[in-house]
């Protein structure tokens, strides 16, 4: 069909068309399981236009290791991780819970980088050499945070933490839902070994609690559910770590009930801010009328 | 200084305006909080004879304040924490209860006029609260001088048949239905477990939201104090009744014998007993069952 080439000609259009079809398919079903006509398929382009910008697959698999990485890791990963967390151990353990939510979305796809080792296993390969380097610039992110945290080997605790992420996703591909959960457990014994500072809390049965220093504010931030349970862990975490004012976070404490509120208030004499409260806090708050009390101030979303 | 709870018995309008707005002046000119709950004919009288003291009184429809005993011992509560945070030296209030047209609803709101002489005990609260001898049926009128000790007719007077709030709640009280028609579950060990058990009985039941959520607050209280004072919990039941959704949780405790469990607003100061009181907030009506064999049966409906 030569009368069609010229608008396929359009080589920015044609290039980011295929890498976008590429995308989705490798990072859905793998790079070996696809050939380049579903690629060209899906894209609706020719074939030509697919080796005149990638030079065949191998290129193309190239440049999807190469978006894959900036999508997921530097856009997602990594933007997730600092926007959960402002300490260097809040940002590491922040992985395990951005896994564990990404684990339960239908369309989890699981670790392209490991994915494509494991099926090229020619050590010389590109793409597999490829996938090497883009591991390592994950490890490397880890280890700048545990560099940050004051690890005394920060390069083998990233690997170390690196081993756990892996192993969780590959436990999640084989079904378990709440594999990260269990490898922070993993996790929170490494930090603990290392003694670093601002170790957040599990919150029994399923929720958890970080503690960071924001300005003059000690930030607490709970997500899940936090009852009586939990209710002396978490007044003692707080207690030990936070001496000044204290502003919450409790936009994902999904259920709270009256000892846990009271555990967050403790006996402390200085004012809480609760920034952004979940629908289940603002009840609460509501009923025990800590709305209308002048030693709480409570902060919508839009208040930062 | 401390409660004052009267009933007013009324048979025309100018008595109604004479005597309330007097009460409400008092108030003002003290630079007490006022705040008046009636029928919209008697907002209207009390506003025209204040006229520019109006500005100061907060009006409400008496159909919308008084809809849940507890949930008005609440609104009592913030409007006092409101008046004392403004510095306020008192609140002067009327509270014309809208009684209802059925002897059950008679009942439940004699069982909550009782419980604000122990609920709101100490507060600086003046609330009278007008009977309309025009329409209310004499029981209800003959019940309003037990559960006030002044009634104020022609004069305010101290009732002669004023009765202890908790004997006025428990004859006021229906007793407990049996509802066999509860599917009896294996009580969880925790309550996590409890609340996983209970979303998906609702789920499967239908019910609303706001309706579920005040339901695994309430629940999750009650199975709390089943632990820590009752043993744990022996038994859980839940179950559609009508347009309820119904959670029964029983523990093999000593019992709880205060008909008024519940409707003391928490203070900061105490510890504990913020519990029941929220979950008679969060629930449209909690029962309370002692069985035979001993221990506490707590019944919550949504």
């Amino acid at each position: 069909m030569p009368e069609r080439a010229p608008e396929v000609d359009n080589a920015g259009s044609g290039r980011e068309r295929i890498l976008s079809a590429a995308y989705d398919l490798f990072s859905r079903s793998g790079i070996r399981a696809i050939g380049v006509d579903a690629i060209t398929d899906e894209a609706d382009v020719a074939k030509m236009t697919l080796y005149r910008n990638f030079h065949g697959k191998n290129g193309l698999a190239l440049a999807f290791l190469e978006l894959r990485d900036e999508r997921w890791f530097r856009g997602w990963l990594q933007a997730e991780t600092r926007a959960r967390a402002a300490s260097p151990v809040g940002r590491l353990l922040a992985i395990f819970e951005i896994f564990t939510e990404w684990f339960e979305r239908d369309d989890f796809e699981g670790c392209s980088f490991v994915a494509s080792l494991l099926a090229f296993d020619d050590r010389a390969d590109p793409v597999r050499q490829a996938c090497v380097e883009h591991l390592a610039g994950i490890r490397a992110y880890l280890c700048e945070l545990a560099t940050e945290a004051g690890a005394e080997e920060p390069e083998r605790f990233a690997a170390q933490w690196h081993i756990l992420l892996k192993g969780a996703i590959v436990s999640a591909h084989e079904g378990d839902l709440d594999a990260a959960m269990k490898a922070r457990e993993l996790a929170v014994l490494l930090v603990e070994r290392e003694g670093l500072a601002e170790l957040p809390s599990p919150v029994p049965p399923s929720g958890y609690l970080t503690t960071d220093v924001t300005g003059p504010h000690h930030v607490v931030r709970l997500a899940g559910e936090l009852d009586v349970e939990a209710a002396a862990t978490v007044a003692a975490v707080i207690d030990k770590r936070c001496d000044g004012p204290i502003r919450l976070d409790l936009a994902d404490l999904d259920f709270v009930d009256v000892a846990g509120l009271r555990a967050l208030r403790g006996t402390r004499q200085h004012p809480i801010t609760i920034a952004d409260p979940s629908d289940a806090v603002l009840h609460l708050i509501g009923l025990l009328g800590w709305d209308s009390d002048p030693a709480v101030e409570l902060r919508p979303a839009s208040g930062g | 200084m401390s409660l004052r709870h009267d009933a007013f018995l009324y048979d025309c309008d100018d008595s109604f305006v004479v005597q309330m707005g007097a009460h409400l002046d008092v108030g003002l000119s003290a630079g007490a909080h006022a705040i008046a709950i009636t029928t919209q004919h008697n907002l209207g009288l009390l506003r025209e004879s204040l006229g520019a003291k109006s500005d100061n009184v907060v009006y409400v429809d008496r159909d919308e304040w008084y809809q849940h005993p507890a949930r008005v011992l609440a609104g009592f509560d913030r409007v006092l924490r409101d008046a004392e945070a403004a510095g306020a030296p008192s609140v002067y209030a009327i509270g014309e209860i809208r009684f209802g047209t059925t002897p059950a609803e008679w009942d439940r709101w004699t069982a909550y006029e009782a419980t604000i002489d122990r609920a709101l005990a100490g507060r600086r609260l003046e609330v009278v609260c007008p009977y309309d001898e025009r329409v209310l049926p004499a029981a209800v009128l003959a019940r309003a001088c037990a559960t006030h000790e002044h009634v104020i007719t022609d004069a305010r007077r101290p009732s002669t048949a004023y009765a202890a709030p908790e004997a006025v709640v428990r004859t006021h009280t229906p007793a407990p239905e049996p509802l066999p028609q509860l599917r009896p579950l294996e009580p969880p060990d925790g309550t996590h477990g409890l609340r996983e058990l209970l979303v998906a009985e609702m789920a499967a039941d239908g019910v609303p939201h706001a309706a579920a959520r005040g339901m695994l607050l309430a629940a999750s209280e009650v199975f709390t104090n089943a632990r820590q004072h009752g043993g744990g919990a022996t038994s859980l039941r839940v179950g559609r009744v009508g347009t309820h959704f119904v959670c029964e949780i029983a523990d093999a405790g000593a019992g709880l014998d205060d008909p008024l469990a519940g409707y003391l607003p928490p203070r900061r100061a105490q510890p504990g007993g913020a519990g029941l009181w929220v979950a008679r907030l969060a629930t449209s009506a909690i029962e309370f069952l002692r069985p035979d064999a001993g221990g506490l049966t707590v019944r919550l409906w949504t």
